[in-house]
């Protein structure tokens, strides 16, 4: 039987030496446990960001469940839906779940969803509307309103941490983001409603670099906001985000960050990093092969997760992130309280 | 005087069965030029190889200072004291002379880091001035910025310096004007008087006769004869290299001219580098004559055939054929209005190497209705074509799906010239059309420049060779600096009236020096 | 040393067709060796729970034996594989074509991957604006797919077009005009696609689909593959038609002796200002088509994320000697390691870093020797080296 069984692979001799890079591996196959297949998004594992978190979700529901998995990361368009249909099509292992990460999937997967109709899919981070798809997505609007209205309270009075400090003259608060769709767009939404929830005032400037990974160009459009009297900023970029944080580092401006806990994974800006907004990729990917072995599992579902479910969650820096006075981190968990129990409407567009 | 390389029955069968030397003997004693002597393709370069280490000799035996020798490579032989002046050189372009002169056999310091360029650049200078090679000047030149003559004598330079005693020259002069070949003589003699032992190889007999001191000749791979030079004549050497009597010299005729066919009014060319090469040139050539136009390399021969040809953009005037002006017209269309062609650098333009020959015959050809089927070339008709051109232009060896590069220069040549003649054309261009040709092809390449302007061909025939141009030539231009000094018929001048016109002076004003202008 | 160097390439470029064969064949043999040692070696350095085969009780992850089954039968084994494998060696013939017919006239088109990408793009904006006014049904597809074809061609062609122009009119070298275009093509294709023709259907940088009429469906093959034997035929006659107007027709033979000697061919009347226009035309013709199939066959719209297909051209060209006879061998080969890839990656849980280690190994031992060949080529003409490549004296 061609199965394998790796825990951990290390560093792989002369050839392969990064360890987040290595396909994850499945525990025991013994008993009749639960087959998951994981598609990520393009590039696979290793950026530190969605599909790491997705990675990470795996591994933790192997620890909670008796579960397999196989997982795989498209490098091109034309992969998408090669790796669905080759899971899709595999009796061994019979795959109970395909779990796909990323919008890129959805074109691909509206034909591959009515193709294999006994195949049960998850689609995380976008909507598809098959009866054999859950689809899950994230209020990524709650965070970004609790981080604006952090933002606002910081920028409204003096306050110094790490290498930047705030404006009180202006009420000008920045976001730029990368692709201009609805997930994105979500964070300029939530940051202004925010903002705007402490001092009507607030102006919140944002632009749109196009693509995800142009560093440059949102390192652009951060210094011109930043000169127009933004002291906070909020990107929603994806690597591109590294482009603000370094105009903030030289401008002495605060940043926020996205998708996984920023001040970490780019320490060299963690003195101007306030915090980032993070989505629960992982949160769900335990809960989507949670409901398949509970057999829960609702083909045709979608699951908006906010604050109050794991959804998005907004995690304060590791290095200034204790300088923030404790009444304003006190007012965002109450806001987020809040926000669960539907007490605050966020807007998801702008 | 005793024996410095003697060769016994060396035999030399390549893979697939082809017998370059054929029991071969040759004796060459010390301190004495020795030329081998014969047609392309007679196995000379084949037998020196043998000597020089590159081949391993089917059967016989070498003997160095009467040693029996077995060199496996070059270096072998080198280390022995035998060195060889290749026909194309084996220095590396971009590099320096000294560079060049030390590859491979640099004194090193500290442990081989560095080369020791001071000791190198101290001997190089003392080779030079014994030799009087004139290279000191040029020693951190980079060897393209030389002259061909030059490099040669680097070449040699460097075949001393790793200290050799026998000299092996495959074909030198090919590829040097008549003044550098004079000078190569003269280091010749230089290197004679310190002792050394030259061979010479060849196929010009003049320059065996006036070089060498006994001369062997070699034919079809054998031996035919080794005899002094004293008292040895050039059709004697004829017929020995040919295996028969050879017409060396076309005599005079007389011939029917008819209406101009080739007319070039006021024509001025530019260089690639954009300079000033032919400088209103007037020109007609009727049908029936033979044009010879005469010079120093170098004035503009080159870009008036070129232009002529329609390889080249003309700077102003034109170019007519049988009344039409061209001038603007592409060479397709040249060569469909019945242009042929053999120009001076054979290998680099009139042949693909890495085509065979078959594909070699429809070059220039490839879109004519004659060898179209429908949309495609008509190979089969290429093939009848290719067949045509070796069997009667005697191509070897006669075999179509053989590569253009395989085949000796002689050959190469004869089947351009069958090429471009059996397009039956009304106006041919002929530029060093014997140059680095052996004897026998000579006499029917010029047998066939005569036979196309007999069928009422206008020839331009351009050459560096006074006799090619003298003996063939109806009337002769003299072009000197972009511009013909003269336009004379040749029994009416002397060679040495023409070497004047060739170098800028007109006979009429002998002395004004026409290099003023 | 200097002789040892000429030799080595003497022997090289002096291989006839049968011998230059025979040499790819062993390589690969030899490539999946060292691959296989490569793959041993990963496995005994990467940790697993319970090992794939133990080597003198050293437990080792990876078996080569079984990498090299799963690739086999992950390339060829059912119909499934099969028709990965033919997808990408569809793709790869026309991309490869696309390096081969400039190189044959001395040029090296770089740039396939651009022509590729702007050649989708111009079938799906083309398709998505015939949608409405095409007739459905079998009448749709006998307008629509010539019609998408035909864009992508025309798009591709004019990009190729468009570099050769720049040879001709402003010397500037090609090998640095492709490449630069190749990355221009990928934006400008990204903001045009992101400004203009983005759908509202679904997120990302995406078009609509394309009419379903205009979509090459699988035949003899499985529904749900993305491959149409047709379409793969269709790439046969081609390359077919590819080689014939090299090998047979009087503008191929112009290219031929172009390549292989410039003045030569000037000599025989052929124009160097067309052949470059021509074979650069015809190269990203061919590369458009490919990126026209790409949209019409396999995505069924246009998306960001097009794979490196015009940049694999270019070996599978090498690897068929730049002989179109020799791009099928040569295009499966790579189709193989593509499909094969996914299905280690999928099965074995290979990484799929290791999986590119592999196939690079692979690809470079194979291609080597042609490569080598090439190089010699290139220096003996260039008057670098003097190597006898054929013939006595």
């Amino acid at each position: 039987m061609l199965r394998r069984n790796i825990l951990k692979a290390g560093a792989v001799g002369l050839t392969v030496s990064v360890a987040g890079c290595i396909s994850g591996g499945d525990d025991d196959d013994s008993g009749g446990g639960t087959n998951i297949g994981l598609i990520y998004g393009r590039g696979g594992t290793g950026d530190q960001s969605f599909n790491d978190a997705a990675h990470r979700g795996i591994e933790q529901a192997v620890e909670e469940f008796d579960i397999s998995y196989d997982d795989a990361g498209p490098q091109s368009s034309g992969d998408f839906g090669e790796f669905q249909s080759q899971y899709a099509r595999s009796t061994d292992p019979d795959y109970d779940l395909v779990i796909c990460l990323g919008f890129e999937h959805v074109s691909p997967l509206e034909d591959n969803a009515d193709e294999y109709e006994d195949q049960q899919w998850a689609l995380l981070d976008d909507v598809l509307d098959r009866p054999n798809v859950e689809s899950w997505v994230y209020a990524e609007q709650h965070g970004a309103y609790m981080a604006g209205e952090v933002a606002a309270k910081l920028s409204s009075q003096e306050f110094a941490a790490g290498a930047a400090e705030t404006n009180p003259d202006e009420k000008t608060l920045g976001f730029v983001g990368g692709a201009e769709v609805p997930v994105v767009q979500a964070f300029e939404a939530g940051f202004r409603a925010g903002a705007q929830s402490v001092d009507e005032e607030f102006e919140v400037r944002s632009s749109y670099v196009g693509g995800l990974d142009s560093p440059g160009d949102v390192e652009e459009a951060a210094i011109s906001m930043i000169d127009s009297g933004a002291d906070v900023l909020l990107h929603g970029a994806g690597a591109g985000g590294s482009g603000l944080f370094q105009a903030c580092q030289d401008r002495g401006r605060f940043a926020m960050g996205a998708d996984s806990r920023q001040s970490e994974t780019a320490p060299e800006f963690s003195d101007v990093i306030l915090g980032s907004i993070m989505k629960g990729v992982d949160a769900s990917v335990v809960s989507a092969v949670e409901r398949v072995i509970e057999g829960e599992y609702e083909g045709g579902e979608t699951f908006e997760l906010g604050v109050g479910e794991d959804g998005v969650e907004l995690l304060w820096g590791v290095d200034i992130g204790d300088d923030i006075p404790q009444d304003i981190r006190d007012g965002a968990d109450e806001t987020a309280q809040a926000i669960a129990d539907g007490d605050i409407d966020v807007p998801r567009t702008p | 005087m005793s024996t410095a390389v003697q060769l016994e029955g060396i035999t030399k069968r390549f893979p697939g069965g082809v017998l370059a030397n054929d029991d071969v003997d040759l004796t060459v004693e010390h301190g004495t030029v020795h030329a081998l002597l014969g047609e392309n393709g007679a196995g000379k370069t084949t037998l020196m190889n043998v000597l020089y280490g590159l081949y391993e000799p089917t059967a016989g035996t070498v003997r160095l200072d009467g040693d029996a020798v077995s060199f496996e490579t070059p270096q072998d032989a080198i280390q022995r004291g035998v060195g060889m002046i290749h026909q194309h050189f084996t220095l590396v372009r971009p590099m320096t002379v000294l560079e060049n002169v030390a590859l491979g056999w640099e004194p090193v310091k500290y442990g081989g880091l560095t080369i020791d360029e001071a000791t190198i650049e101290e001997e190089l200078r003392e080779l030079s001035e014994r030799y009087g090679f004139g290279i000191s000047e040029h020693i951190h030149t980079p060897v393209e910025e030389l002259s061909v003559g030059t490099q040669q004598r680097v070449e040699i330079v460097k075949t001393l310096y790793r200290g050799a005693d026998v000299f092996i020259f495959d074909e030198p002069t090919a590829v040097l004007t008549p003044q550098e070949s004079e000078e190569l003589f003269g280091v010749f003699d230089e290197l004679i008087d310190q002792g050394k032992t030259l061979i010479f190889i060849t196929h010009k007999l003049n320059e065996a006769l006036t070089v060498a001191d006994r001369i062997t000749v070699l034919r079809d791979g054998r031996t035919v004869e080794t005899f002094d030079t004293e008292g040895a004549t050039t059709q004697e050497l004829a017929r020995k290299m040919v295996g028969r009597d050879v017409l060396l010299r076309v005599e005079g005729r007389e011939r029917d001219q008819g209406d101009p066919r080739l007319v070039v009014d006021s024509l001025s060319v530019r260089t690639n580098q954009g300079l000033p090469a032919v400088d209103g040139v007037d020109l007609t050539v009727r049908g029936g004559e033979i044009f010879g136009v005469a010079g120093v390399d170098g004035n503009g021969q080159t870009e008036l055939v070129e232009a002529v040809t329609g390889l080249r953009d003309v700077e102003s005037g034109t170019v007519a054929f049988d009344g039409t002006d061209v001038t603007g017209l592409s060479r397709r269309e040249r060569m469909n209005r019945g242009l042929a062609y053999i120009p001076g650098e054979r290998q680099e333009q009139a042949l693909v190497m890495a085509f065979d020959l078959t594909q070699n015959a429809v070059l220039g050809s490839q879109h004519r209705e004659e060898f179209r089927d429908g949309r495609q070339i008509d190979w089969e008709r290429v093939r009848a074509h290719t067949a045509e051109i070796i069997d009667t232009y005697d191509v070897r060896p006669p075999d179509p799906t053989v590569l253009a590069r395989s085949l000796s220069g002689g050959n190469q040549q004869k089947f351009v010239v069958g090429r471009e003649f059996l397009r039956d054309p009304d106006i041919v261009v002929a530029a060093h059309p014997t140059r680095g040709v052996d004897v026998g092809s000579m006499e029917f390449i010029h047998e066939q420049l005569i036979e196309m302007s007999e069928r009422g061909a206008a020839v331009l025939l351009v050459s560096a060779s006074l006799d090619e141009v003298t003996s063939l030539a109806d009337r002769i231009g003299v072009m000197y600096d972009g511009q013909f000094v003269d336009v004379v018929e040749p029994d009416a001048v002397t060679k040495t009236e023409l070497g004047l016109l060739m170098a800028g002076q007109h006979p009429d004003e002998p002395d004004v020096c026409r290099e003023e202008r | 040393m200097r002789e040892r160097i000429e030799w080595l390439f003497g022997v090289v470029l002096r291989f006839s067709a049968a011998e230059r064969v025979l040499v790819s064949l062993s390589a690969v043999v030899f490539a999946i060796f060292v691959g296989g040692v490569v793959v041993l070696v990963a496995g005994y350095a990467a940790s697993c729970e319970s090992a794939a085969l133990y080597i003198l009780g050293a437990p080792v992850c990876y078996n080569p034996v079984e990498v090299y089954l799963v690739m086999l039968e992950g390339s060829f084994g059912d119909s499934f594989s099969l028709a990965a494998t033919l997808q990408w060696t569809t793709l790869l013939l026309f991309t490869g074509l696309s390096f081969a017919i400039p190189y044959r006239a001395g040029l090296f088109n770089i740039g396939a991957q651009g022509q590729f990408i702007l050649g989708s793009l111009a079938t799906t904006v083309t398709l998505l604006w015939l949608a409405d006014l095409a007739p459905s049904g079998l009448a749709g597809t006998l307008v629509l797919v010539p019609v998408g074809l035909f864009a992508g061609t025309l798009v591709g062609a004019l990009y190729g077009l468009l570099p050769g122009y720049l040879k001709v009119r402003f010397e500037m070298n090609e090998v640095i005009t492709t490449l630069l275009l190749s990355f221009i093509a990928a934006d400008l294709a990204f903001v045009a696609v992101d400004r203009f023709f983005t759908t509202d259907d679904i997120q990302g940088t995406v078009t609509d689909r394309i009419p379903e009429e205009a979509t090459f469906s699988p035949l003899v093959f499985p529904s749900s593959t993305d491959f149409s034997l047709p379409v793969f035929v269709f790439a046969l006659v081609v390359v077919a038609g590819c080689y014939w107007l090299l090998m047979r027709t009087a503008v191929g033979y112009d290219i031929r002796a172009m390549g292989a000697q410039p003045k030569a061919a000037v000599f025989g009347g052929a124009s160097q200002r067309f052949t470059t226009l021509f074979s650069m035309t015809a190269a990203g013709a061919v590369a458009g088509l490919g990126g026209a199939i790409y949209v019409m066959m396999i995505l069924g719209r246009w998306q960001t994320g097009t794979p490196p297909l015009g940049f694999d051209g270019i070996a599978v060209s090498i690897l068929a000697g730049n002989n179109p006879a020799g791009l099928l061998p040569s295009g499966l080969l790579f189709g193989a390691l593509e499909s094969g890839g996914r299905a280690i990656q999928l099965r074995l849980g290979v990484p799929s870093e290791l999986i590119e280690v592999l196939r690079g190994i692979i690809i470079l031992l194979v291609a080597t020797p042609e490569l080598f060949r090439l190089l010699g080529a290139h220096l003996n003409r260039r008057g670098i080296i003097d190597v006898d490549t054929g013939g006595s004296d």
